[in-house]
């Protein structure tokens, strides 16, 4: 109970103020900038000649200023969007008008949360290993090595390392598919050719967010342990004689885990932001290609939409991961 | 010998000391910080790591008449003595216990090894008794080390070393940071170890308060080296070495309300000793021959060993 | 400078420092580029390197060296400004937080956690999608600078707060100093460096998302930086059409900023850390 009450509530309030704060300055952005985004509509009909009576233009403007939930006063505009928004209703995507954004951002979910659970867990999973012995065994080549070619690709942003993917996999050695998640035409089904298929597809994608989280982890658990290492419970432990291998699990992984965990709770929101990108290079059907269509066709509510998913999406797997937090550490459980 | 950045200095933290603890006896180690007194213990109990490098010398464990050369020994014979026959009980043992381990697995992970006997009943009764003949609480043994307080956690410490009753035990400033009550506790833990064990416990502290408390025999430390030795008595009525006696003047007494004093200036870096008798800058009754020379470790009375001019006479 | 000297003994800085040189050289040369970076057709369009195009010509009629010069100056420049902007930022909540306490810390951290927390790549491609048009490189520097500073106001504020422990503190107080004035004189001395090992860290980060900015094309793609030369050999299709020269150029340069601007942050960070040098002497 009391675990309850210091622990769980504090974040869940915290979660939800977080979650406002965002949503807040999604709604607030655009109406602090000077542009007008129903004229910028209406500019983009005229510069292609379009030609539009007076009339006609007015339907159009206040259509488009409900759309937009531009109407009324900016406290109207507020409670409405705050209304709309519990619904999940972003109103209709221009992209694709008239879809409602909703049903764009639902279909494209799905396969932007599986690329990136997977990458995520699986690279934080081999980096946090191949650091922790990196961290413990600092000296031998092979960590040398990876240190090497981790200085090279780890400031790469996304963009670099998956371009550099697909010119490597998808032309020179064409093994890969270069776009899509699915082959043109075909239903998901429950089988193997189905399974296979999305795999093949995802592989590219998922190698260069896994490439890149490997060793990003790699290195934040090298210099842990490294710190870790030097602490003096394992230096009195070492000296009374524990086996090795139990220093290096009980004593040191266990206690650089701690950190660990919260570096990836804190890097969740530019790995989604790094998994965007990575899509929109290879026209992975997720939130990234669709975030590029968004700014491509300047659909405005799908921005907003994505947006508001994204932070909800980042909030929710962060207070996740302090929860279970405590699990692991006995200082937090026993507070 | 450290390198800095291109400037390479050898600091001589513990030079030319020749020292004998014997058995059954609390032997104190006294003197201000920067002396040297970690670093000597260090050597003591075989824990030498960079930058710190052994020059010159050896240590003798000596058990049922065998001695042992310890720095002679191949490294991997030298793992049987830590534990069983010298253990330590480090300065700040606050950080010492692995914050995600139950005191009692900590327990287990430090027995084990060093015991051929692994039935785990065996091994969790072996412990418990030994907790409570230390007088410490059975519940102490369920909790992770930061429910426990600053002393209790000393405490547990100490019952850590001493698992395995081993022939020597070294007690790094085991009561600095504790307050008054707690660090009676940790004296009478010390006591009831060595009256049980009938060991030898080496009791480094500044506290000259505990020394009178606890120890037998007292060696004071300076700039390195030891400049006196004597019975704890001896020591504190009749003091040779001028640091010596500022650091028994410096002690409020009952019923003596002069005003205390410390020895003036401070101890030098142990990177640039001053030649000589290390002393001589800040000793009141300084001569020429003390910044010429340094003194030998000499008897100069039955079981009183003093390093100084005044004491030794025509140079040797 | 002996602090320069003996960084220089890392090699990893000296990687690094040739790097950045070879960069500010570049950027300097703008200042004798033959060719007007904005317009097209100034030279033959779509050739190989050769004498006196070293590094080719793009489809459009430029010359990719002197674009190059004008790119590299201008995605240095926008993350030099993002990086100050935001360290501005940092010092200010983080000392603020930090030395008062109380309710405003924990408003300031709340909006700093807020901040760390929320995806704020897309929310700076909303806020760039809609000022599109009023894009340049010191406005782009500002609105990365605004959302760069959250991580280092938490580490201010724990320097700050353990600072505020100290003695010194205390009797500067007692002594009558004002509050301005040990920020100041006392604490800025220990912030510095702190800062600035952070800096390059988020200079990186600027320049990664100026390109990321750039190819999404909520940048204005008239000036020259490394982000909007990569999108136009793209999107004219350059590596389809064998225009390696035009793709590899603002690729490899990317590449080695960042590389040099890691390595940078790396050796000072590694250098200003006490623990890692104790581990360095006791190898020696």
């Amino acid at each position: 109970m009391k675990f309850v009450k210091n622990y769980l509530i504090p974040r869940l309030i915290t979660y939800f103020l977080v979650i406002f704060v965002g949503i807040t300055m999604v709604f607030f952005i655009p109406r602090f900038l000077p542009t007008d985004p129903v004229q910028q509509f209406i500019a983009r009909f005229t510069t292609q000649g379009v030609y539009m009576d007076p009339k006609s233009v007015e339907n159009m403007i206040s259509t488009l200023k409900q759309l937009y939930g531009l109407e009324g006063s900016l406290w109207e505009q507020y409670r409405d969007f705050l209304v709309r928004f519990s619904k999940l209703d972003f109103g209709p995507s221009y992209y694709q008008f008239p879809t409602p954004v909703k049903t764009l951002i639902a279909q494209s979910l799905p396969w932007t949360v599986g690329l990136l659970l997977s990458t995520t867990l699986l690279s934080w999973v081999i980096g946090s290993i191949l650091g922790g012995f990196a961290g413990y065994y600092p000296d031998k080549k092979w960590v040398k090595i990876v240190d090497l070619i981790a200085m090279v690709i780890r400031p790469m942003p996304y963009y670099i390392l998956a371009l550099s993917l697909l010119i490597l996999f998808g032309f020179i050695f064409p093994i890969f598919p270069v776009r899509g998640g699915f082959s043109i035409g075909g239903k998901i089904r429950f089988d193997l050719y189905s399974i296979v298929t999305i795999l093949k597809h995802a592989f590219l994608p998922a190698l260069s967010l896994l490439l890149i989280g490997t060793f990003v982890w790699f290195q934040g658990m090298k210099l842990i342990v490294q710190t870790v290492k030097s602490e003096d419970y394992v230096r009195y432990a070492k000296y009374a004689g524990v086996p090795e291998k139990k220093i290096v699990y009980q004593y040191v992984i266990r206690n650089a885990m701690l950190p660990q965990i919260t570096g990836l709770a804190l890097s969740l929101g530019q790995i989604f932001s790094g998994a965007l990108i990575t899509e929109m290079t290879f026209s992975y059907p997720g939130m990234g290609t669709l975030l590029y269509n968004a700014v491509f066709t300047g659909d405005y509510n799908l921005l907003m939409g994505i947006t508001s998913i994204s932070i909800i999406v980042i909030t929710t797997s962060v207070f996740l991961i302090d929860l279970l937090y405590p699990l692991l550490d006995p200082r937090v459980k026993y507070k | 010998m450290l390198d800095i950045y291109g400037r390479k200095v050898v600091v001589k933290a513990v030079d030319n000391i020749s020292i004998s603890f014997n058995q059954n006896e609390i032997y104190g180690i006294a003197g201000e910080s920067g002396c040297g007194k970690s670093t000597l213990l260090k050597v003591l109990f075989d824990l030498v790591e960079p930058p710190l490098r052994i020059v010159n010398g050896e240590v003798l464990y000596i058990e049922d008449n065998k001695s042992v050369s310890i720095y002679k020994t191949p490294l991997n014979n030298r793992r049987k003595y830590k534990w069983r026959f010298i253990s330590y009980v480090p300065q700040g043992s606050m950080n010492v216990l692995n914050p995600v381990r139950k005191i009692s697995q900590t327990f287990e992970d430090f027995l084990k090894p060093n015991i051929n006997n692994s039935d785990p009943t065996e091994l969790k009764e072996r412990i418990v008794k030994h907790i409570l003949e230390l007088g410490l609480r059975k519940e102490v043994l369920d909790a992770y080390p930061h429910q426990l307080s600053g002393g209790m956690r000393q405490r547990v410490t100490i019952a850590l070393a001493t698992i395995l009753t081993p022939r020597v035990i070294i007690a790094d400033e085991p009561t600095t940071a504790l307050d008054v009550v707690t660090q009676r506790g940790v004296i009478q833990i010390l006591k009831d170890i060595q009256s049980r064990f009938n060991n030898t416990i080496i009791l480094v502290t500044h506290d000259m308060g505990v020394h009178a408390n606890v120890a037998d025999r007292i060696g004071i430390m300076y700039a390195g080296k030891f400049v006196e030795e004597a019975k704890t008595a001896e020591i504190f009525e009749n003091p040779l070495h001028p640091y010596t006696k500022f650091l028994i003047d410096s002690l409020p007494q009952f019923g003596d309300g002069r005003k205390r004093e410390s020895a003036p200036g401070s101890p030098p870096s142990l990177s640039s000793l001053p030649e000589g008798c290390a002393f001589h800058p800040r000793c009141p009754y300084a001569m020429a021959k003390c910044k010429a020379s340094a003194p030998q470790f000499i008897e100069v009375d039955k079981g009183h060993k003093v390093a100084c001019w005044l004491y030794s006479g025509v140079d040797l | 400078m002996k602090v320069f000297r003996e960084l220089l003994k890392d090699n990893r800085f000296k990687i690094a420092f040739v790097i950045v040189l070879l960069l500010c050289v570049l950027s300097f040369l703008t200042a004798f580029s033959p060719y007007d970076p904005s317009q097209w057709n100034v030279v033959e369009r779509s050739s190989p390197p050769r004498w006196l195009h070293i590094l080719g010509t793009t489809s459009m009629g430029q010359d990719v060296f002197w674009v190059l010069t004008y790119a590299v100056r201008n995605s240095l420049l926008t993350s030099l400004i993002a990086g100050i902007v935001s360290r501005i930022i940092a010092l200010l909540v983080g000392i603020l937080a930090g030395f008062k306490g109380g309710l405003i810390d924990r408003i300031l951290m709340f909006l700093t956690d807020s901040f760390l927390v929320i995806p704020l790549f897309v929310i700076i491609v909303l806020f760039a999608m809609i000022a599109k048009a009023r894009m340049d490189i010191i406005n782009l520097g500002i609105l990365l600078g605004a959302f760069g500073w959250a991580w280092d106001a938490r580490v201010v504020r724990s320097q700050v707060l353990s600072l505020r422990e100290q003695d010194f503190t205390y009797t500067s107080i007692l002594s009558g100093s004002n509050t301005r004035s040990i920020i100041f004189k006392d604490y800025i001395p220990f912030l510095i460096p702190l800062v600035f090992s952070t800096l390059i860290g988020n200079m990186s980060w600027a320049i990664g998302m100026e390109i990321t900015l750039s190819i999404l094309g909520v940048f204005n793609l008239e000036i020259p930086t490394l982000g909007t030369m990569l999108q136009w050999s793209i999107s004219s299709q350059a590596l389809f059409l064998g225009y390696w020269w035009w793709v590899l150029t603002p690729v490899v340069f990317s590449i080695l900023i960042f590389v040099a601007l890691y390595l940078m942050s790396v050796s000072i960070s590694e250098y200003l850390d006490p623990r890692m040098r104790l581990q360095r002497v006791g190898k020696a």
